[in-house]
């Protein structure tokens, strides 16, 4: 039987935990993990660093709580989607009548890629709903921008407090209109400069040796091979079901390289599109998809005649320049 | 212009689409003048002969040979039966003291209709793999006008060297160990590429089917599921060995279960 606040309903009980002291974390981490353990609930932590640590040496040794790795866990929002719902339903096939996951973002996640680790966690409301899993996803307010707790409160439905109650974000936005909107990234400064390439209405092929040629070495053989295929699909999508033009731009750094693809339509309809994994026969939704896991970091924005993907390889995690 | 893909030469077998029936004679007797100059036996088979034989076309080593007297009248190949043709012929030339068999042939007249492309693209792959073991070389040439885009691009697959461009970035042909498979599978090729492992039937070996991927460059999720659905229908494992980095994490992504990568330098 399911315990906590979420007993006696189906589905994900999402809440968020801003914290303000390693005290206040332990106060509610540490009988949310024992009380999980105690209900025979399979009961995780994924946090990397401190966060980690302070739980680690304050559970009682072989409180059979399971350490994931943060930092691999959250490499990539739709990886960690992937992983997580594996998982789910790993524990789920084994009879799990509840699972309790403790995690925190590594702090990087909260710069020039939250607004992709927002839109994560607005998401996975949807997408680990058929599961009865709780979350308590921990943010600490000392460090964690005030735009990016705003963000939590709007992707949150549920918060916990210090004192231990569990109340309901009055900010929460279902996921279908949250994911609506423009993602709000910062520019990378990089764009600032005129493209190293540009090509009008390339076939794949072509985009996929303009990627080639531009990198020139700079990344390493992996992110590069992935980069193509993001490029590869997100080009193909353009073509079929994007509107002529279709424009690719290219500029390289000394760590990274950015893609844009801009067509002048007005971009999938499926708010979930690139992040929650798509059946064949929908448009161009695998493709898609995939090109989201391959590559670090994915902006969808729009403008009123054109869609654009912004796809970052490398390192995504750029010094932030005011704005 | 005639591509040769091939990582290392193996063989010769070219495929030469022609709008102007002059560019398949012209690459016709440059192929053929090789195969004179190494001392082989060579064929010119079409339904007439060059318009202008070179000078050296005239010896006991040149023959032509009307495509009535090798192909069937009906343009339907029995794919193993032809291949043991030239493979005989070959023989034969050996024997008469020639290094080899080289044959240019226009075979337009096997794949017009669906049920002579089935069969021919079948033989291409076998006789193929006679031209990996065996001193036989082959050019096959297609006048455009008689095949669509899609059988085209399948017949151009098929062989190591093709004047066909980028009008069908992938090449699937024997090897001497595997199929070889090179270049590009990108959406451009998914019908070509999974219409022609359901005809070339490649050997499942110990339950595998392995392609030698190691000069691919590029491999989309549609070409792996299109693998995985084939070596289904074999009831075997695919195994793709190349240096692709992404297609191991492709085949993770997507769950395949029927394809292996195996990781090459």
């Amino acid at each position: 039987m399911r315990t906590g606040p979420a007993a006696g309903s189906a589905g994900y009980y999402h809440e968020a935990l801003c914290y303000s002291s390693p005290e206040e974390l332990l106060a509610v981490g540490l009988p949310f993990l024992i009380d999980g353990v105690e209900a025979g609930e399979p009961t995780l932590v994924a946090m990397g660093g401190e966060s980690a640590e302070a739980l680690r040496d304050t559970l009682p040794a072989g409180s059979g709580v399971e350490f994931l790795t943060g930092g691999s866990v959250y490499a990539r929002p739709t990886s960690a989607i992937r992983a997580y719902r594996q998982m789910l339903s790993g524990h789920v096939e084994r009879g799990a009548t509840q699972i309790r996951i403790i995690g925190e973002l590594p702090p990087a996640a909260l710069g020039a890629t939250w607004d992709s680790w927002a839109r994560y966690e607005s998401a996975v409301n949807r997408a680990y709903d058929e599961f009865p899993l709780w979350t308590m996803c921990a943010y600490d307010t000392r460090t964690t921008p005030q735009d990016v707790l705003a963000d939590v409160a709007r992707t949150h439905p549920h918060a916990a407090t210090a004192d231990g109650r569990h109340l309901a974000s009055g900010t929460y936005t279902d996921p279908v209109d949250y994911l609506a909107r423009d993602a709000l990234a910062p520019d990378d400064p990089m764009m600032a400069e005129p493209p190293a390439l540009e090509l009008i209405d390339p076939l794949p092929v072509d985009a996929r040796r303009a990627v080639h040629r531009v990198d020139g070495g700079r990344l390493s053989a992996d992110d590069l091979d992935d980069l193509v295929v993001a490029v590869s699909e997100v080009v193909t999508n353009a073509l079929r079901y994007g509107r002529p033009p279709t424009v690719l731009r290219l500029w390289a750094g000394p760590d990274r390289m950015v893609a844009t693809v801009t067509d002048g339509g007005a971009g999938p309809k499926d708010p979930f599109a690139g992040l929650l994994p798509a059946t064949e026969d929908s448009a161009g939704g695998r493709g898609l998809w995939i090109a989201y896991q391959s590559v670090n970091h994915v902006v969808a924005t729009r403008t009123e005649h054109t869609f654009t993907l912004r796809l970052t390889a490398g390192n995504a995690n750029f010094t932030l320049v005011p704005h | 212009m005639i591509r040769d893909v091939r990582p290392a030469p193996t063989h010769d077998h070219l495929c030469c689409a022609y709008a102007d029936p002059t560019v398949f004679d012209r690459t016709a007797v440059d192929f053929l003048a090789a195969g004179l100059a190494a001392g082989e036996q060579v064929w010119y088979v079409a339904d007439r002969p060059p318009a202008e034989p070179p000078d050296g076309f005239r010896g006991p080593a040149y023959r032509y040979v009307p495509t009535a007297a090798v192909y069937p009248a009906d343009g339907v190949l029995d794919p193993h039966r032809q291949a043991r043709t030239f493979f005989e012929a070959m023989r034969r030339a050996l024997a008469e003291g020639y290094t080899g068999l080289r044959v240019a042939a226009d075979t337009t007249p096997l794949a017009r209709t669906g049920e002579q492309l089935d069969a021919y693209l079948r033989y291409e792959y076998l006789v193929d793999s006679h031209m990996v073991v065996a001193p036989i070389a082959g050019m096959c040439g297609f006048d455009r006008a008689a095949l669509t885009a899609s059988a085209l691009a399948s017949i151009a697959c098929l062989h190591p060297q093709s004047n066909t461009g980028d009008e069908v970035l992938f090449r699937l042909y024997a090897g001497p160990e595997s199929m070889v498979l090179t270049g590009e599978l990108d959406p451009t090729g998914r019908d070509v590429f999974a219409g022609v492992l359901d005809r070339v039937e490649p050997p499942v070996v110990h339950g595998e089917i392995t392609l030698d991927a190691t000069a691919l460059t590029y491999v989309d999720h549609r070409a792996l599921m299109s693998l995985e659905e084939y070596a289904a229908r074999r009831d075997a494992i695919a195994v793709l060995r190349t240096p692709l980095t992404a297609a191991a994490r492709l085949v993770e992504l997507l769950g395949l279960s029927r394809v292996r990568v195996e990781a090459t330098a």
